[in-house]
C-alpha cells in the first residue's frame, strides 16, 4: 500500500502544483487583498472592506440577484435535464439523435445564441408575436424584470445538454438485470424509481446539483451583453459589481465582494452535501 | 604603511568609479545623435525634409528650406558636417520641388525642359511688377489640396478661389489662365547608382492630369545642384496614371532593385506596389493589398508590412517580386498602424520601426527578432549605414542610432500614450536625448479604441514598466489612478512645480490632489460651436445682444434670419444636423460641469435640462436659416464652400477648438452661456494629462522628462495653460511678407501718383485698392494667436472648468443595442424625453450607490 502511495505521487504532483500555483496561492494572495486599503501603500484594514462591502446597496441588490436567479435556474435545470434524460434513456436507440442534439447549444458562444434570442424577445419579435396572437399583450421582453425570462431560459436551453449528457451515462450505469429482478419480483414503476434508480443516480445527481448552482452563479456574460456594465436593477448580478470595482481599479471591493460569495457558496454546498448524504441514508434504509 | 596603501587604492578606486558615474551620459550615448531636426516656429514648419537617402557610400538628404528652396545636404560621415548645396537659380521656377510656385507666368504651362531656352515664338512675358510680389506674399502656404478643392468646387459655386491663391495670377488674362494649369513637382528623390535621382512630375491641375513622368538626376558641385535630364527614358505616364484614381502621382517609400524603381502608389481604395523599369520607362504594378511599408528583402524579394485594423495586429510578409510565395514572418501588436522596414543587404539584416522603438531582424528570422534602440518618429522611415548605425528621418528630423542593444541608453523610459496626438511625445524625446545621453525613450502610442487599457492590470501587479502615462483627464482609467491613489507626487521636481505655479487657476485646480502636484497638461481636446463675434460687431451687433444664457441663446438662434436678412450673412455653414449636434454635446457636457461646480451630484431628469433639451431638439432648420442635411450630400457636415474662408459671413460654426479656439481665421470663438440668468457661464475642458507610475524606477528621469514636455506644448496649448502667456504672435513669415507687401504698395503708390488722367489712373487706383485690400486681410489673418482670440479667451476664462468625468458619454457609450431605444429622445429620436433623462439617472444612480 505505502508502496503504491509512493508511486502515485509522479502522477499527482503535476495535477497538485497547477491546482496549488493557479488556485492556492490566488486564493489565499486574495485574502490578503480583502484586508487592505488598496492604496499605493497598501495598508492593513482588517475587516473594514468586509464591513462597507456588505453594507453596500448595490453588492446587496447583485448577491440577491444572483441568488435569486440561482434558486431558480439551479433547481429548474435540475428537473429538467433529469426528466429529458430519464426520457431519452427510454426510447433507446432512437435517442442517440437526440442525446447528441441536446449537448448543440453548449458548444455554441454566448454572444452567437444571444444575438438570436435578442431576435426572438425583441417587441416584434416571434414569441411577441405568438402572444398577440393568441389575444395577450405583447411584453417588453428585454426591459426590466421581464429580462430574468429570456435570461432564465437562455441558461436553461445552454446547460441543458449538459446535465442531461451526466445523468444519461448514470442511468445507463444501471445494470439493467436490477430492473428485471425487481419487476419479476412484482415491483411496481414507482417503486423501481425509488429503489433502484434514485439511489444509484444520487452521487451524479450530487454532481449535477453543484454544477448547476455553479453555472447559475456565473450567468453575468448574457446580461452584460444585454444591459452592459449597469442593466436595469432586476438584472443586475454579483459579477456586474465585481467588474465595475475592478475597472474601476478597486481590487479590495472585488476580492472582498468574491470571498462573501464564496463563504455563501461553501455553505449552501455545505447543505447539499448534507441532504445528499441524508438522502442516501434514507434511500437506502437507514445505512 | 600598509594601511595607508590600501586607503590610497580605495580612494583611487572610488575616484574611478566616481568618473565612470559622472561620464556615464557620454560612455552610454553609444554614438546616437539628432543629425537634423526643424520645429515649427510660431506655428509654421519652415523647412521639412523630402528624403534622406543612401548614395554610394553617402547618404543625402533632401529638404525644402524655407527662403532657399530645396537644399540637398550630403553626408559622407553621419557625425560630421555635410556638404550643402541649394538649387541653381536659372532652374525655372515652376519646378519648384512640391510647391505651387507660379513665377514666370507664361513658363508654367510651358513644357520646355529645365535649362532649355524658351522657345522664341513664346517670350517670356516681362512682368516683374506683377511677378514679385506673387511669389513673396506667401502663396506657398496654400496647399495644392486647398486649390483642387476649390477648382472642384468652382464651377458649380462660381466661388473665388481662396484668399492668396490668387495673389500670384494676373486673373485679367484668361488665356494665361488656363496656360498656366501645369506645375511640376519633385517630391520623390532616391539615391541610384551613386547618384540622386528626383521623379519630376508635370501635373496639369486644372484639367486634374499628368503630363509627364521625367526622371532627372541632381548633379551636385560648387554648392549648388541642378536637376538634369538624363539619358534615361521617360516613363510611361499614361499607362502609368491608367493605374490611379486620381491625376496625381507620387511614389512612396522609393528604393531601388537592380534598374527598377520600386515603391508605393495610391490606386483607388487601397494602394500598390508599383515597379517602375528606369532602364526602358515601363512600369508594372503590383496588387499586395493594404501593405503598410515595403522594402526590397534577401535575393530580390519583396518584404512588407500589413496592418489589420481591427485586431490591431501588424504582419511582417515576404514574397518574391511577383508578389508570390508570400510567407508571413512575423506578427506583432501595434497599436497606431505606424511601422517603416528597411533590409541592409551587407549584413542581412531587416530594420523595422515599431512601437516607438528600432527593432532588428538578422537572417529574416523571427526568432532572433529584438529591439535595439528607441525611435521617437511616428512614421520613423530607415536608412542603414556601413558603420553599424542606421538613420531614421520622417519630414522634420533626422536621427543616428546604433543598432547594436548592447550599446543601448543605461535607462529606458517607457511611455504608454493613450491618446490621439504623439507629437508632444516626439519632441520631447529628442530633447531628452539631447539633456540626457543615457536615458532613451520609447513611446508606445496604444489604440484606446481597439485595446484594452493595461493601466488597471500594471498598477494591481505594482509594475513599473511603463514610467509615463498619457491619460485623458475624464477617462476611467485617470480617475480609477487618481482616486485610488496611483498618481506619483510630482511636487519634488522644481521645474515641474515652477511651471505649473505659472498656469491659470482652472488647469492647477485638476493637476493637484490633496495639493500635491500629480499630473502635467499636455493637450486641451474639448470642442464646442462657436460664433463670429468680428461678424456680429461689423452688421451691427452689440456684445450685450448676444445670449448669456441657454435659453437666450435659443431665443436668439430664432431671431437671426429676420435679423440678417437682405444682408449678405450666413447664419450657418454647415448641416443643420452637425450644428444641432454640437450644441447638443456642449450643453449636456457644459450641464455636467455646473452640476459638478455646484458640488450637486448629478441628475439629468432636472426641469432645466429637460426644458433646454426640448428646445433644442424643436428647433426647426428652415426657422432659424440653417440648411438640412440632404440625401445627396456625401460628406456629413463638410464645409463646401470656399467663400466661407474670403467672405467671412458666417455667423455660427459647429467646430471650435476649447478652451481656446486657436483656428480663428473666421473670427469665431466659442460661447460661454449660463444655465440660469444669476448663474455664471460654464465651458466645459477636456485635458489630457500625463502622469507617472507610482512604481517607477525612473521616476526621476520620468519627471525630468514631463518637465522638458512642459517646454514643447502646442502653442495654443501654452496659452490655454500658461497664465504669463498673453501676448499675440504673427506666424513667422509675416514681417517679411509685410515688408514685401509694404515695398509693392510704395510701388504701386508711385505708379498712382505718376499715371496720367483718365483710364491709367483709374487702373492704378484699382490696383493700389487691391493691394491695400491684400494687406488688410494679411493684418487680420497672419495670426497663429490674434489679438481676438485672446481676448475672447480671457472673457472666457472664468467659465472654463476641466471635466473629470463625463459620465453622461459614460452611460451612453456603455448602453447596449437593446437600450439604445431609450436614450434616443435625447438626441431627439422618438420617444418620451423624460423617460430617456430618467433612464440615465437610474444609471448614475447605480454608479453612485456602486461608490464610484
Amino acid at each position: 500500500m505505502y508502496k503504491k502511495f509512493r508511486l502515485a505521487w509522479p502522477f499527482l504532483l503535476p495535477g497538485l502544483a497547477g491546482l496549488l500555483i493557479f488556485y492556492g496561492i490566488p486564493f489565499v494572495g486574495g485574502i490578503w487583498y480583502s484586508v487592505t486599503d488598496g492604496k499605493v501603500a497598501n495598508e492593513f484594514v482588517g475587516l473594514q472592506n468586509y464591513i462597507s462591502v456588505w453594507g453596500n446597496k448595490m453588492f446587496q441588490l447583485g448577491l440577491g440577484n444572483t441568488m435569486e436567479l440561482s434558486l431558480i435556474c439551479a433547481p429548474l435545470l435540475f428537473l429538467l435535464s433529469f426528466v429529458l434524460a430519464a426520457g431519452l434513456h427510454r426510447i433507446r436507440p432512437a435517442g442517440a439523435f437526440f442525446r447528441s442534439s441536446v449537448l448543440m447549444p453548449y458548444l455554441m458562444p454566448s454572444s452567437a445564441i444571444l444575438l438570436i434570442w435578442l431576435l426572438w424577445f425583441n417587441y416584434g419579435g416571434p414569441v411577441n408575436r405568438l402572444i398577440a396572437a393568441m389575444g395577450a399583450a405583447r411584453v417588453d421582453w428585454l426591459s426590466g424584470a421581464q429580462l430574468r425570462t429570456p435570461v432564465v431560459l437562455l441558461f436553461l436551453w445552454k446547460n441543458l445538454g449538459f446535465c442531461v449528457v451526466i445523468f444519461m451515462s448514470a442511468l445507463q450505469s444501471i445494470p439493467e438485470s436490477l430492473y428485471e429482478y425487481a419487476t419479476l419480483e412484482g415491483a411496481s414503476f414507482m417503486k423501481q424509481t425509488f429503489s433502484i434508480t434514485l439511489p444509484l443516480v444520487i452521487p451524479s445527481a450530487f454532481l449535477i446539483a453543484i454544477l448547476s448552482f455553479v453555472s447559475a452563479f456565473r450567468i453575468f456574460k448574457e446580461v452584460y451583453f444585454i444591459g452592459g456594465a449597469y442593466p436595469d436593477p432586476p438584472l443586475y448580478t454579483l459579477q456586474n459589481y465585481m467588474n465595475n470595482m475592478y475597472r474601476d481599479l478597486n481590487y479590495q471591493n472585488v476580492t472582498t465582494a468574491a470571498y462573501i460569495f464564496a463563504v455563501i457558496v461553501f455553505v449552501l454546498f455545505g447543505l447539499l452535501f448534507l441532504s445528499q448524504r441524508q438522502a442516501m441514508k434514507r434511500l437506502n434504509g437507514g445505512d | 604603511m600598509k594601511k595607508r596603501t590600501i586607503k590610497s587604492f580605495i580612494l583611487c578606486l572610488l575616484a574611478v568609479m566616481l568618473c565612470v558615474t559622472a561620464c556615464g551620459t557620454a560612455f552610454a550615448s553609444a554614438g546616437d545623435r539628432t543629425v537634423l531636426r526643424f520645429k515649427a516656429v510660431n506655428g509654421t514648419m519652415e523647412t521639412w525634409i523630402y528624403a534622406a537617402c543612401k548614395v554610394g557610400d553617402d547618404f543625402c538628404v533632401v529638404m525644402q528650406e524655407g527662403g532657399n528652396g530645396t537644399v540637398i545636404l550630403r553626408y559622407t560621415d553621419p557625425n560630421g558636417e555635410p556638404e550643402r548645396f541649394t538649387m541653381k537659380q536659372e532652374m525655372p521656377e515652376y519646378v519648384e520641388n512640391g510647391e505651387f510656385m507660379p513665377g514666370e507666368e507664361l513658363a508654367i504651362g510651358d513644357e520646355q525642359a529645365p535649362g532649355e531656352e524658351p522657345a522664341a515664338e513664346e517670350p517670356v512675358k516681362e512682368e516683374p511688377a506683377a511677378e514679385e510680389p506673387a511669389a513673396e506674399a506667401g502663396i506657398s502656404e496654400l496647399s495644392w489640396d486647398d486649390l483642387m478643392a476649390w477648382d472642384e468646387s468652382a464651377e458649380d459655386s462660381q466661388d473665388p478661389m481662396p484668399i492668396g491663391a490668387d495673389e500670384g495670377f494676373n486673373w485679367d488674362d484668361a488665356d494665361m489662365y488656363e496656360e498656366n494649369s501645369t506645375y511640376t513637382n519633385t517630391d520623390t528623390w532616391f539615391g541610384w547608382k551613386g547618384d540622386i535621382y528626383a521623379l519630376a512630375v508635370t501635373q496639369n491641375w486644372r484639367a486634374n492630369t499628368v503630363d509627364s513622368i521625367k526622371i532627372q538626376r541632381a548633379k551636385l558641385e560648387d554648392g549648388q545642384f541642378t536637376l538634369e535630364d538624363t539619358e534615361l527614358p521617360e516613363l510611361d505616364h499614361e499607362s502609368i496614371m491608367s493605374e490611379m484614381s486620381d491625376g496625381y502621382f507620387s511614389l512612396g517609400e522609393p528604393f531601388t532593385a537592380g534598374n527598377y524603381l520600386i515603391g508605393t502608389v495610391y490606386a483607388g481604395m487601397s494602394n500598390k506596389v508599383c515597379m517602375i523599369d528606369l532602364e526602358t520607362g515601363a512600369a508594372e504594378f503590383l496588387d499586395l493589398g493594404e501593405i503598410n511599408s515595403i522594402t526590397l528583402g534577401p535575393d530580390n524579394s519583396l518584404v512588407y508590412a500589413r496592418y489589420d485594423w481591427q485586431s490591431s495586429k501588424c504582419t511582417i510578409c515576404r514574397a518574391d517580386m511577383k508578389g508570390g510565395n508570400e510567407e508571413t514572418l512575423t506578427e506583432f501588436d501595434l497599436a497606431n498602424g505606424t511601422i517603416s522596414l528597411c533590409y541592409d543587404p551587407d549584413t542581412d539584416m531587416l530594420y523595422y520601426t515599431a512601437n516607438g522603438e528600432l527593432n532588428r531582424m538578422p537572417q529574416m528570422d523571427p526568432a532572433k527578432a529584438e529591439a535595439v534602440n528607441d525611435c521617437p518618429m511616428n512614421y520613423g522611415r530607415i536608412v542603414p549605414l556601413k558603420d553599424g548605425f542606421v538613420v531614421i528621418w520622417d519630414s522634420s528630423t533626422i536621427l543616428r542610432r546604433n543598432t547594436d542593444p548592447a550599446a543601448r541608453g543605461g535607462i529606458t523610459l517607457r511611455v504608454a500614450n493613450y491618446t490621439w496626438d504623439n507629437e508632444l511625445m516626439s519632441e520631447t524625446s529628442y530633447d531628452m536625448g539631447e539633456k540626457r545621453g543615457d536615458v532613451s525613450v520609447v513611446t508606445r502610442v496604444m489604440d484606446s479604441y481597439r485595446q484594452a487599457s493595461t493601466v488597471v492590470q500594471d498598477m494591481m501587479n505594482k509594475d513599473g514598466t511603463t514610467d509615463i502615462y498619457l491619460l485623458s483627464f475624464d477617462g476611467s482609467d485617470f480617475r480609477a489612478l487618481r482616486n485610488r491613489g496611483y498618481l506619483a507626487d510630482l511636487s519634488d521636481n522644481a521645474q515641474l512645480v515652477e511651471n505649473v505655479e505659472r498656469m491659470y487657476p482652472y488647469i492647477q485646480d485638476a493637476l493637484k490632489q490633496d495639493g500635491k502636484l500629480v499630473c502635467i497638461p499636455v493637450m486641451t481636446t474639448g470642442e464646442s460651436f462657436s460664433v463670429n463675434y468680428d461678424l456680429w460687431k461689423r452688421t451691427g451687433g452689440t456684445e450685450e445682444e448676444l445670449p448669456k444664457t441657454w435659453d437666450q441663446f435659443f431665443d436668439w438662434l430664432e431671431t437671426l434670419p429676420e435679423r440678417f436678412a437682405g444682408q449678405d450673412v450666413k447664419i450657418c455653414e454647415e448641416e443643420f444636423e452637425y450644428f444641432t449636434s454640437t450644441v447638443m454635446n456642449t450643453l449636456i457636457e457644459s450641464y455636467q460641469v455646473w452640476m459638478e461646480r455646484k458640488g450637486e451630484d448629478f441628475k439629468f431628469n432636472t426641469p432645466v435640462l429637460n426644458r433646454l433639451l426640448s428646445r433644442l431638439n424643436g428647433l426647426d432648420a428652415d426657422r432659424i436659416g440653417i440648411k438640412e442635411r440632404s440625401e445627396d450630400d456625401d460628406d456629413y457636415g463638410y464645409v463646401v464652400s470656399y467663400s466661407y474662408y474670403q467672405e467671412n459671413n458666417t455667423l455660427l460654426s459647429a467646430w471650435a477648438q476649447l478652451p481656446l479656439n486657436r483656428y480663428n481665421s473666421q473670427g469665431g470663438h466659442p460661447m460661454a452661456l449660463s444655465f440660469a440668468e444669476d448663474e455664471d457661464p460654464v465651458l466645459p475642458v477636456h485635458l489630457n494629462v500625463a502622469c507617472v507610475n507610482p512604481f517607477s524606477e525612473h521616476a526621476a528621469e520620468a519627471k525630468e522628462f514631463l518637465a522638458l514636455a512642459l517646454n514643447n506644448l502646442a502653442l495654443a496649448d501654452q496659452y490655454a495653460f500658461y497664465s504669463d502667456h498673453t501676448e499675440p504672435v504673427h506666424y513667422s513669415y509675416y514681417e517679411e511678407n509685410r515688408e514685401n507687401m509694404q515695398k509693392w504698395l510704395d510701388e504701386l503708390q508711385k505708379n498712382y501718383d505718376e499715371a496720367d488722367e483718365g483710364e491709367e489712373k483709374i487702373n492704378a487706383e484699382e490696383a493700389l485698392k487691391q493691394q491695400k485690400d491684400m494687406m488688410e486681410m494679411e493684418e487680420k489673418y497672419s495670426w497663429v494667436m490674434s489679438p481676438e482670440t485672446l481676448e475672447r479667451f480671457q472673457k472666457n476664462l472664468p467659465s472654463l472648468k476641466v471635466m473629470s468625468r463625463n459620465i453622461y458619454d459614460d452611460i451612453t457609450q456603455s448602453v447596449e443595442e437593446a437600450d439604445w431605444a431609450k436614450v434616443a429622445p435625447i438626441g431627439g429620436g422618438e420617444g418620451s424625453l423624460e423617460d430617456a433623462l430618467k433612464f440615465i439617472d437610474e444609471k448614475i444612480q447605480m454608479i453612485r450607490m456602486e461608490g464610484n
